[in-house]
């Protein structure tokens, strides 16, 4: 403790007198990491802003117009708009509760290292090989009566099963279920993998004090989990976007726009209907709400991962 | 109005065929675009799959190259209205279907095909604009200016199993709405749903296509008075039955899950016999009477859709092939167009795949055609019920105006929104309407 005291001021000292050399040095390796980014995000972000400013619309018989803010203003006023904000919210936390959940019991199973199971843990990891319209496609051949999926099952067990993806809720949960399967061996291999790090001398302390295994799991495993909890909630949250393809697949955004979520309308907005200043103002504010949530939990991850380098 | 246009159309493609008699005297250089390429995007509808077949013919005719590509229905849409919008050039000829023709005409993407009648690129007898079928041409024109050639003439037929009508004690196919609720009520069976229909909105080829002809049927309207009063009228106690109708049968006598619907499960559904009936496109009966999938060839019957006060009024659409403005081959485009439009490849495409949808006369008068074609299984015949459905279908099934894809799609949301019974039709129809209103107010149609 002392030592590490005494070394930090030496360090600054000597960081101050090579600052200046340093920065003449990286800065020209970072210029092609700058233009990437230029070119390929601000660019774009800047373009998109000045035509949802706009009222440009390929349907529309009177030219394009600069119309300020009208297309955000008309937003609020757009039922559509905003029930695809509540399904886009749906769909993104209902499908992450249950990966948190079952991506740590079966994290939980793989670290056990049970003999003669070595071949679950390919199994748990199969679902991540599959491209998302893979997926949608698989889930929507499961979830369509006329094809004998989950329904003709059910019913030789005697259960007449759901309208699957006829049935606004219905079709949000089934969306939800292609999603928990199709991304909880992410969460799985991530809680794994933190898992193999932890320290083996706490679980040996706490079986020398006479926890059990549960208690070992809430008072040891869990609270060690809590970073790479949070690094996979960011992830999933700003990932969450990537259920489009499944929704594309499964429901096209209906019945009636039940399934439609924000990115989705924004897409039929400009490339069905070419309404494209309106759909830059929807993508743009989508962008804003969630940049808004991720923002905070993104400073506190990287503030962690800091500290702990 | 809409008579007022068809005649002058008529006659501007009579002055045409006039005009071309003439000026082809001297033979087309068929090589003058050797080595060109050209690239062709749309749904694999057929005719398409049976044109790749041919190109290799029109390969060795002109030494130009035609590359393919298809996508579904509603991808290659959305590709083409991007790609044109942005001026891409990454296609010199588009396939359009004629609800979409609006748009592409208003935002200057297309380069009328009209321009090249009567040119030295141009063959009179190849291009033969009096075979075609007045209303197909009509379809594929905007502001009376042939944009693009017709390939497909699209309609929907009723579609029946004649045993299962026979078993229920059905002599004749329903003429009505009502004829038609009760010949389901009788023909339903545990594990056999009467009747299958779209149900899936997005787009002009969904449940639109179908629930109109229910609209129109009844009498009712979309627009005041199209195209000069476009306000909508969808609040009617005419489109409110029609949505009744419509959702009866959606939820008491179709498939589960037919709310979702495209075109591909209704076919599914009435080849594999697992439904009595079907309102379905006619260009579909090659594939549902598929002799290698089908379960209910040599048992279906054919009949014009019932109708209502206002008559029949079978779904109409027109699919023709246009040149793109940003095309850097215009001339070569025009002369494969006019090759692929013909009436002799038309035939030979009927002959290779299931290809019927056919805008030309003389290949409806075709004896290969006929012969192919003609199904008639004792429920009436097949190429009849089509001709006479063509001729009851509205030419401006869908209104040709540039909007229609934002009107239809909210439609489509309003008719789905009552089938799984989360509005009444009369609300659902109210909100629509509301909402068609400000659609049309903000792209300028109404002030």
């Amino acid at each position: 403790m002392t030592d590490a005291t005494a070394a930090a001021p030496l360090d600054r000292a000597l960081l101050r007198r090579t600052r200046g050399r340093q920065n003449r040095g990286y800065r020209r390796f970072l210029l092609p990491a700058i233009v990437t980014i230029v070119v390929l995000t601000i660019v774009p972000l800047i373009f998109t802003l000045g035509l949802s400013l706009t009222s440009l619309s390929y349907s529309s018989i009177r030219g394009p117009r600069f119309i300020g803010l009208e297309n955000y203003a008309d937003l609020f006023g757009d039922a559509r708009f905003i029930a695809s904000l509540w399904q886009s919210a749906v769909l993104i936390f209902v499908p992450l509760i249950f990966q948190l959940v079952f991506g740590f019991m079966l994290a939980l199973v793989m670290n056990e290292r049970l003999p003669g199971l070595g071949w679950l843990r390919v199994i748990f990891i199969i679902p991540m090989f599959f491209p998302p319209i893979v997926m949608g496609l698989l889930w929507k051949v499961l979830f369509t009566p006329q094809l004998g999926g989950i329904n003709h099952y059910l019913g030789l067990i005697g259960i007449s099963g759901p309208a699957w993806l006829s049935d606004p809720t219905m079709a949000l949960i089934s969306i939800s279920v292609a999603a928990v399967w199709g991304w909880t061996p992410f969460v799985t291999i991530m809680f794994y993998t933190a898992m193999q790090t932890f320290p083996s001398d706490l679980y040996e302390a706490s079986r020398i004090d006479g926890a059990t295994w549960v208690q070992r799991i809430r008072f040891v495993t869990l609270p060690l989990l809590r970073q790479t909890a949070l690094v996979v909630i960011v992830f999933r949250i700003m990932e969450g976007l990537a259920i489009f393809p499944i929704i594309y697949v499964m429901t096209s955004g209906g019945p009636a726009g039940s399934t439609e979520t924000t990115n989705y309308y924004a897409y039929i907005t400009g490339f069905e209907f070419l309404k494209v200043g309106y759909a830059s103002s929807i993508i743009l504010t989508f962008l804003a709400i969630l940049v808004a949530i991720l923002a905070p939990s993104t400073r506190l991850v990287l503030k962690n991962v800091g500290e702990r380098g | 109005m809409k008579l007022q246009k068809m005649l002058s159309s008529t006659a501007a493609a009579a002055l045409l065929a006039g005009s071309v008699a003439t000026a082809t005297a001297q033979e087309r250089d068929m090589r003058q675009f050797e080595g060109t390429t050209l690239d062709l995007l749309y749904a694999e509808i057929s005719f398409i799959p049976g044109l790749k077949q041919l190109l290799p013919e029109f390969e060795e005719l002109t030494g130009i190259t035609v590359n393919i590509e298809t996508q579904s229905e509603g991808a290659a849409r959305q590709k083409a209205q991007v790609e044109s919008a942005t001026g891409s050039g990454a296609f010199d000829i588009v396939g359009i279907q004629s609800g979409n023709l609006p748009l592409y005409a208003q935002n200057g993407w297309l380069v009328p095909v009209e321009n090249y009648f009567g040119t030295e690129l141009s063959d009179a007898k190849t291009l033969d604009l009096d075979d075609f079928i007045p209303s197909t041409l009509d379809s594929m024109s905007f502001d009376d200016t042939q944009y693009c050639l017709p390939f497909f003439a699209a309609t929907v037929i009723l579609y029946y199993q004649i045993d299962k009508f026979k078993e229920a004690g059905i002599t004749e196919p329903p003429k009505t709405f009502e004829e038609l609720l009760e010949v389901a009520a009788k023909v339903q069976s545990e594990g056999t749903p009467a009747i299958a229909l779209r149900g899936s909105p997005p787009s002009t080829a969904g449940n639109i296509w179908i629930y109109n002809l229910f609209l129109y049927g009844e009498g009712g309207k979309i627009f005041a008075d199209f195209p000069d009063d476009m306000n909508p009228v969808l609040n009617s106690p005419e489109a409110e039955k029609a949505l009744e109708t419509f959702v009866t049968l959606k939820r008491d006598f179709a498939p589960e899950g037919s709310v979702n619907f495209v075109f591909d499960d209704v076919v599914t559904a009435m080849q594999q016999g697992n439904v009595v009936m079907a309102i379905e496109g006619a260009p579909l009966a090659g594939r549902i009477l598929d002799p290698a999938q089908s379960k209910v060839a040599g048992n279906l019957g054919f009949a014009v859709v019932p109708g209502g006060p206002a008559g029949p009024k079978p779904s109409f659409a027109g699919h023709g092939l246009c040149i793109a403005a940003a095309s850097d081959n215009p001339e070569a485009a025009y002369m494969f167009l006019e090759w692929a439009t013909s009436a002799e490849n038309m035939v030979k495409i009927s002959q290779n795949s299931t290809y019927l949808a056919t805008p030309r006369n003389s290949v409806w008068e075709n004896e290969a055609f006929k012969d192919k074609y003609n199904f008639d299984y004792g429920g009436g015949s097949f190429l009849e019920a089509y001709q006479k459905s063509l001729d009851a279908a509205p030419a401006d099934y869908y209104p040709p105006f540039a909007a229609w894809g934002l009107v239809s799609d909210r439609m489509g949301l309003a008719v789905q929104s009552a089938e799984i019974g989360q509005s009444t039709p009369a609300e659902a129809l109210a909100a629509a309407e509301a909402d068609i209103k400000e659609i049309l107010e903000d792209e300028g149609y109404i002030k």
